[in-house]
């Protein structure tokens, strides 16, 4: 197709035309249409009093009220020429609204370049509704590109006509969704750091990858740089690489005064080192043969510097959410301080996968601190694993589990392993009554060491176990009224479960130790019961569209429906099921245990509690309880509570007897329909020490807001303070 | 009614109007002849078909050898009326043309010009044949609809 | 008393044998995907074994599934930067497709948490702990997915 026709559709499409009146003139080959004239092709639509419409040059000049909507944008002015082909045009004292980042554009002279470009001359910019906008960008030109990015030169930005920043070059989010540089800086002050200043620097896009410069300026500290580069060429090939690096003016160098102030005092060690830095990075990239690879970076200069640098535009959590959003995958927590590295490539077929990494862990404090790294590195980590399938067509099931892995220590033992571990099911049912499924597995491992730092263990070992189950279970369930109107019915199920493990016991103390998950398989005589209670509500959904857990009840005639069967043909109903309750508990009765001495057979009785009430009130909890010295040896609740007008309760509360006792909470309260105060709260209650404390309130108005938070966390405190203009800048929604 | 086929005069070709229609009244005493009933016309290239054709002559030209075009004045169509002339196909209930003016105006809900794939419909269309301008109403609330193709020739 | 021998629910859209394919393992715990897929299967066997096909011909759907995402949250610290205690949250996302790839029935996320106890200065210990963690979360997400999936009175 032609240039023209792929840009303005193929020309079979006609303009379709509406007016009062409309008078054709041969000779200039233009129609003069008058009265509420309505010019509209495909997603373009113009609208004027006037409009005269030259159909051979495909040109038209529209006068009065003209309201141009081409796609989600709506270019309005007094006057516009347009060229209907490449519908492009021209507006005198117009103003462009992008509807999909709400952003207003007026210019004494606004061109529409391209079905989806312009360009305005001494325009403005805004989010803001109405005349008089509380902040407007005005900028010499102002252009949107074809992939919906906006840029604008000699920009100055105003809080209602007083400047407020100025700067040679802007670019911002015109019509898309990709975050761009941010104008607006995060501000702050705290103990640590003085006041500071987070801005991004510099910006640049293409299609499809952006880079970000940032310079975090700290009154104590020094700038710290920051570069973050992404790129996304096919949705099998993305990637994020990220670094920060900082000339650290303050050193904890052991003294009690420098730990309090520029270390942290609980792990042990100093951080005298003055190069700060972070490199880590996330890849995707698919490979032939349904393959694909990932790469997980994470190199950070000191034990603190995760701790120093959480918040903030590079900070740990801005970092974690992205990865965790845009790859599905987690960093190690920033109290970590030996970092996983990891190249993975994983191939998967319909009944077994094949996955190979080779792992690093970085253990920062010995790679920095210590004179010797003995920590544990897979170099590489191989599984082949297969899923429970049936064998040819009998009743037996099988799966298997084999893996190889080097085992290398920069210091200490080094050596391969190999581990075959297939198991066998019989599973067997007695009616609906029971389920009953033994099972058996056969374990070979053997060792190879490679290096080894005294004569045990033997340079190769050899180790082969079997072991034994029998899972019984069964389920019953009622199906009951419910007391709240919402919800017809409720389902109360029952599920008993008892599972006898067995594994003999074998000396492995001769075999090399590398991971106890494998390397030492402990013996077990032991029978487990649980009781899992489930309470399912059944809504009828009120939109019929797939939500979760929709189903249509079928329609063969003995539809379980039941009572909505008309005489041949059940009408679909669309029902929401979800699960509003489950209470499990568990005990273990060991066997070997019997002949102890002082035999205590039972382990403590674990319990589960969970409530959902929909966005209300959601409740996790759950306990062990010691039945010999019947006292709890661990109990935990976590309960958000909110309601329809946005205020939110969080609270947590954990403890393990004599280990650890902790509350933490977070509370967030509407005052006003734009002002939102919030809270949070975390205390050790073991050591009674407050962890944090925070306040803060969120402004938002219809273009703008206002987020502060002052906190105390340890020994520090903090204030951020950040202005965000909607969609142009800072943390937008 | 038999086809009366009209006695043409000896005027040339392209000029002769061939009407047929089922019946034809002529009102000689006042210059005017009404075909009724399926009525064709047709005048070069020009082609009319409507339920019911009148037409209009001028007052006593004496001349034998005017030809009824010279003479004729006024055309009346009504009733589905379906005009073909110069590559468009114009629809109405109504169509009146002025020969002196060389003026067409079309009338009734829904009147339309068709040319190629661009049509224009409206309550009332009135053409000038000798500069091709053409003008569209709505009517009291009717709107003018019109369907334009790009890069064709439009409705001239 | 009204409780009956629960007989595993139907599948939706009709499907009468299913296949149920390694799910896809987004996150970074590496071979988690087997695990996950064994205790979905496990579930099927325990209550619904006639319902799975031995091969992809012999089935009138397929059940797939993603592991959208692991993540892992401090829930309890003693000091600033020190935790005692984290939470692995599990994401769930099964897919019951039609031999020919059109999507019968979506299950939305399912989620699910665990929370294990860090061993300080100790990273495999702890990691033992976390994989220990991910083992419960897959069999709760495994049961959660069951009873979304064949949920039908």
């Amino acid at each position: 197709e032609s240039l023209t026709n792929r840009f303005t559709g193929s020309p079979k499409v006609p303009w379709q035309i509406s007016a009062d009146t409309v008078d054709y003139d041969a000779a200039a080959a233009t129609y003069h249409a008058r009265g509420n004239v309505i010019i509209e092709k495909q997603t373009t639509r113009l609208v004027a009093d006037r409009v005269s419409f030259n159909h051979k040059a495909m040109t038209a000049s529209a006068a009065g009220h003209v309201v141009l909507t081409a796609g989600s944008d709506i270019l309005t002015g007094d006057r516009l020429e347009m060229d209907l082909d490449r519908e492009t045009g021209v507006v005198n004292d117009g103003t462009i609204f992008l509807r999909k980042n709400h952003f207003y554009i007026r210019g004494q002279r606004i061109e529409k370049t391209g079905k989806d470009t312009y360009r305005a001359e001494r325009g403005s910019i805004t989010s803001c509704d109405g005349d008089r906008p509380d902040w407007v960008i005005t900028a010499r030109t102002v252009e949107v590109t074809v992939e919906g990015y906006g840029s604008a030169t000699h920009a100055v930005l105003r809080a209602r006509d007083v400047p407020v920043l100025y700067t040679p070059y802007l670019l911002f989010p015109a019509k898309t969704r990709r975050q761009t540089g941010l104008l607006i800086p995060e501000v702050g002050y705290s103990d640590r750091k003085g006041f500071s200043w987070d801005q991004p620097l510099f910006w640049a896009i293409s299609d499809s990858s952006d880079a970000t410069v940032y310079a975090h300026y700290m009154e104590e500290r020094g700038i710290k740089a920051g570069l973050e580069y992404r790129y996304a060429l096919t949705n099998g090939a993305y990637g994020a690489i990220m670094a920060d690096g900082l000339q650290d003016r303050k050193v904890d160098d052991g003294t009690s005064e420098a730990t309090k102030k520029w270390g942290y005092d609980d792990d042990g060690y100093d951080r005298p080192n003055t190069d700060r830095y972070w490199l880590r990075a996330k890849l995707d990239q698919e490979l032939p043969w349904g393959a694909n690879a990932q790469l997980d970076l994470d190199i950070v200069s000191d034990q603190d510097y995760l701790v120093e640098f959480r918040e903030g535009k590079s900070g740990f959590n801005e970092t974690r959410d992205f990865f965790l959003e845009t790859f599905g995958r987690d960093l190690d927590t920033y109290d970590e301080t030996t970092r996983t590295n990891r190249l993975k490539v994983n191939r998967t077929w319909s009944r077994s996968s094949l996955n190979g990494d080779l792992i690093w862990n970085d253990n920062v404090t010995n790679r920095r601190w210590e004179e010797t790294d003995d920590t544990l590195q897979q170099l590489p980590f191989i599984a082949f694993n297969s899923v429970k399938q049936q064998a040819f067509d009998s009743g037996i099931y099988w799966d298997l589990d084999s893996e190889y892995t080097y085992f290398y220590r920069e210091d200490g033992d080094r050596g391969h392993r190999a581990d075959l571990y297939p198991r066998a099911y019989l599973p067997l049912r007695w009616k609906n009554y029971l389920s009953i499924e033994p099972s058996a597995g056969w374990r070979q491992t053997t060792w190879r060491m490679d290096r080894r730092e005294d004569e045990t263990p033997d340079r190769s070992t050899y180790r082969q176990i079997v072991d034994a189950r029998l899972d019984l279970s069964t389920e019953f369930s009622k199906v009951m009224g419910s007391p709240v109107a919402a919800v017809e019915r409720i389902r109360h199920s029952i599920r008993p479960r008892v599972v006898y493990t067995y594994i003999p016991d074998q000396d492995q103390s001769d075999l090399p130790d590398f991971d106890t998950e494998i390397d030492r398989i402990d013996e077990a005589n032991e029978i487990t019961y649980s009781l899992t209670n489930t309470l399912t509500a059944r809504t009828t959904s009120a939109v019929p569209t797939a939500t979760p857990s929709t189903k249509r009840a079928e329609s063969e005639p003995a539809g379980r429906s039941g009572d909505r069967v008309q005489e041949n043909r059940v009408e679909p109903q669309l029902f929401d099921y979800s699960r509003f309750c489950r209470f499990y508990l568990e005990q273990t009765y060991d066997i070997t245990a019997e002949r102890d001495d002082d035999p205590e057979p039972f382990s403590d009785i674990y319990g589960e509690l969970e409530f959902n009430l929909g966005r209300y009130l959601k409740i996790d909890s759950d306990a062990s309880f010691d039945t010999y010295e019947s006292h709890f040896s661990s109990h935990n609740v976590a309960a958000a509570i909110a309601d329809r007008r946005g205020d939110r309760l969080w609270i947590e509360h954990r403890y393990e007897k004599s280990e650890s006792e902790s509350i933490r909470g977070t509370l967030s309260v509407r005052l006003a329909d734009r002002l939102t105060v919030r809270g949070e709260y975390e205390r050790n209650l073991l050591e009674r020490e407050d962890i944090i404390t925070g306040v803060g309130f969120l402004y938002a108005a219809q273009c703008w807001s206002i987020d502060c938070f002052y906190a105390e966390e340890g020994e520090d405190n903090r204030f951020s303070f950040l202005i965000n203009l909607t969609g142009i800048g800072g943390f937008g929604e | 009614g038999t086809n009366a086929p009209n006695k043409a005069a000896a005027a040339p070709e392209d000029k002769k109007i061939h009407i047929t229609a089922d019946r034809l009244i002529s009102d000689s005493a006042n210059n005017n002849a009404e075909f009724i009933g399926n009525v064709q016309a047709r005048q070069g290239e020009t082609r009319i078909n409507a339920d019911s054709l009148k037409i209009f002559f001028g007052g006593e030209s004496e001349s034998a050898d005017a030809s009824p075009d010279q003479s004729l004045e006024k055309l009346v169509a009504t009733g589905n009326v379906e005009i073909k002339f110069d590559n468009r196909l114009a629809v109405a209930r109504q169509a009146v043309y002025i020969t002196a003016q060389r003026m067409l105006t079309l009338t009734g809900p829904g009147a339309s010009v068709t040319s190629g794939d661009n049509t224009i419909t409206g309550e009332t269309i009135t053409f000038y044949r000798n500069d091709g301008r053409f003008t569209v109403e709505g009517g009291t609330n009717g709107r003018v609809k019109a369907v334009i193709l790009p890069e064709e020739s439009g409705l001239e | 008393c009204g409780y009956h021998f629960a007989g595993g629910g139907s599948l939706p859209a009709g499907v009468n044998r299913v296949f149920i394919t390694v799910m896809e393992n987004r996150s970074s715990e590496t071979g988690v995907e087997t695990l996950f897929t064994n205790d979905l299967i496990y579930e099927f066997t325990r209550s619904r074994k006639e319902s799975i096909a031995p091969d992809r011909s012999s089935a009138d759907g397929i059940l797939t599934g993603t592991i959208v995402r692991l993540s892992v949250q401090n829930v309890s610290r003693t000091s600033v930067s020190t935790a005692v205690t984290r939470r692995v949250t599990g994401t769930l996302a099964l897919r019951l497709e039609s031999p020919d790839g059109r999507v019968l029935w979506s299950s939305g996320d399912i989620i699910e948490r665990q929370a294990y106890d860090v061993v300080d200065g100790n990273k495999t210990a702890t990691d033992q702990n976390k994989s220990d963690a991910i083992a419960v979360l897959s069999s709760r997400l495994a049961e959660s997915a069951f009873n979304r999936l064949t949920d039908d009175f």
